[in-house]
């Protein structure tokens, strides 16, 4: 990851593939269940006729469910790190996971037969094709759980819970208020504990994010997190601490300066606080896109 | 009551090497074998890493019973190569500067202490000379190499002023609860203000008449 910082592999699949969201891929491809059942019979009509053109208006709710995905994937992530490879791999789990499911119908009700012969023929393809489509259809015409699901906070199983949703949105505009200091920029004199405080209102958030039962790959997706605003806070404490302007801003330097405008004596100072430097610099940089709408 | 600045002139464990073929150099083989035992435990990568005694760093054995001590070493280490900066340490409140006994055969701190001399002797600042205990059982070479590199602190010494050697680990103690006694660097006139009220009011030894 950038900036040095090790990420734990399972936050990385997390972050890729949506681990902590896992129940979506399960209410997404609940309602091509009902097709199973017989409830819901859906006529596509001569498909192979008309297929292409049918896989093109098919795009339509893809696109869609792709879009409403990728909105609640940005509310129960931190940041936006791997935001669209997130929804895109949910969104094709969803809709094989439907598309398979329409095509278990199939063969259950007798309108396919598994075979293995001739994998790439034409009546193959007319068939995936076919379940594709009435899998979207059944995103499209039963999908209210999905729906509520995808548009509302819901305390369902395999999904980020609301208070953790609330705690994330409430970390990350303190997070983008604590970015947009010009302390990263160059040296301010710290007239005031604004902004420490800030940070420490930031710091008591995350604390609560941790307390909360479960939720063990969000929790260990904030750890750099944690550390980062722990270090802004001791930084700012030094800062003050120094005996006069010049002091506190060359301990500015060893904390926020780029290595390459530090003196060597200051590159040492730097080097014995190098963990918290990149810390600093991971807080910094986490791509958290615009304001929550 | 705000924390007392101090800042230390030591080795890094890079420079070691360097004053110990200066020590031999000069004849001093004892010393240069004593160091080269040692480096390792004495020395780390700043000058804030030193270990004079029971491994433990002059900010360690300054804070241990309470946290009325702060560092302000980082003031040496953003000095550049010439010292054309040398005003960051002169204007900056630090009250002791804590001298590594074998910094005084480093050329760069000996440079630092040419620029600095003067200066500390005449202000209300501390120069304190740390020489561990049991170093060698002629000290006459050490204390000989301090007078001459720190040539006015040591003759302010000699006239009363308060420029302590320490030998061992309970005299830092002594030291760091004693100065808490002291009147404070900030609640005396600074000499450069004194100097400017001389210049503007002029010198007067007239009582005031009331």
């Amino acid at each position: 990851m950038a900036n040095g910082i090790n990420q734990s592999p399972l936050v990385t699949i997390d972050q890729t593939i949506g681990l902590r969201s896992w129940g979506l891929i399960l209410y997404g491809a609940l309602p091509a269940n009902i097709t199973v059942v017989g409830t819901l019979q859906q006529n596509v009509g001569k498909v192979n006729n008309l297929l292409y053109l049918l896989l093109a208006v098919s795009v339509i709710p893809l696109i869609l469910t792709f879009l409403l995905i990728r909105s609640r994937q940005r509310e129960w992530y931190l940041t936006y790190d791997r935001l669209f490879v997130r929804s895109a791999i949910t969104t094709a789990l969803i809709v094989s996971c439907a598309s398979l499911v329409a095509g278990l119908s199939g063969v259950i009700h007798g309108k396919y037969v598994v075979s293995t012969a001739n994998i790439l023929s034409t009546p193959q393809w007319i068939v995936l094709a076919e379940s594709f489509l009435l899998g979207i259809g059944s995103l499209v015409i039963s999908s209210a759980l999905f729906i509520t699901i995808i548009t509302k906070n819901s305390e369902l199983p395999g999904l980020p819970p609301p208070k953790l949703v609330e705690s994330l949105a409430a970390v990350r505009e303190k997070i983008r208020y604590l970015q947009a200091s010009p302390i990263w920029d160059g040296y301010i004199r710290l007239t005031d504990d604004e902004l420490k405080d800030k940070a420490e209102e930031l710091e008591d958030e995350l604390e609560k994010v941790f307390h909360f039962t479960g939720n063990k790959i969000a929790k260990k997706s904030l750890e750099p997190v944690r550390d980062g605003v722990t270090t802004f806070i001791d930084a700012i404490d030094q800062i003050q601490q120094g005996g006069n302007e010049t002091s506190k801003e060359i301990i500015w330097q060893t904390y926020f300066a780029p290595a390459n405008a530090l003196t060597e004596g200051q590159l040492l100072s730097r080097s014995a606080i190098q963990n918290q430097h990149l810390n600093l610099l991971h807080l910094k940089e986490l791509n958290l896109g615009g304001r929550d709408v | 009551m705000s924390k007392i600045s101090y800042a230390v002139i030591a080795l890094k464990l890079n420079e070691a090497d360097s004053v110990i073929s200066e020590l031999r150099a000069n004849k001093m083989a004892g010393i240069a074998d004593w160091l080269d035992q040692r480096k390792d435990s004495f020395y780390g990568r700043r000058s804030e890493d030193w270990k004079p005694f029971m491994g433990m760093t002059i900010n360690q054995l300054l804070n241990a019973k309470s946290a009325d001590y702060k560092s302000e070493t980082h003031l040496i280490e953003a000095l550049d190569g010439n010292f054309s900066n040398i005003n960051i340490l002169v204007k900056s409140k630090i009250e002791v500067f804590f001298i590594d006994i074998f910094a005084l055969f480093f050329q760069r701190y000996k440079d630092l202490a040419n620029r600095l001399d003067l200066y500390l002797a005449d202000s209300n600042r501390k120069c304190c000379l740390v020489m561990p205990y049991g170093l060698t059982d002629d000290s006459s070479f050490i204390i000989t190499a301090y007078s001459q590199v720190w040539r006015a602190v040591s003759g302010a010494y000699l006239e009363g002023l308060f420029h302590p050697t320490v030998l061992r680990a309970d005299d830092i103690t002594h030291l760091r609860n004693y100065l808490l006694t002291l009147p404070r660097l900030e609640d005396s006139p600074i000499p450069d203000n004194v100097n400017e009220m001389k210049q503007r009011y002029g010198q007067t030894t007239q009582k005031p008449n009331f």
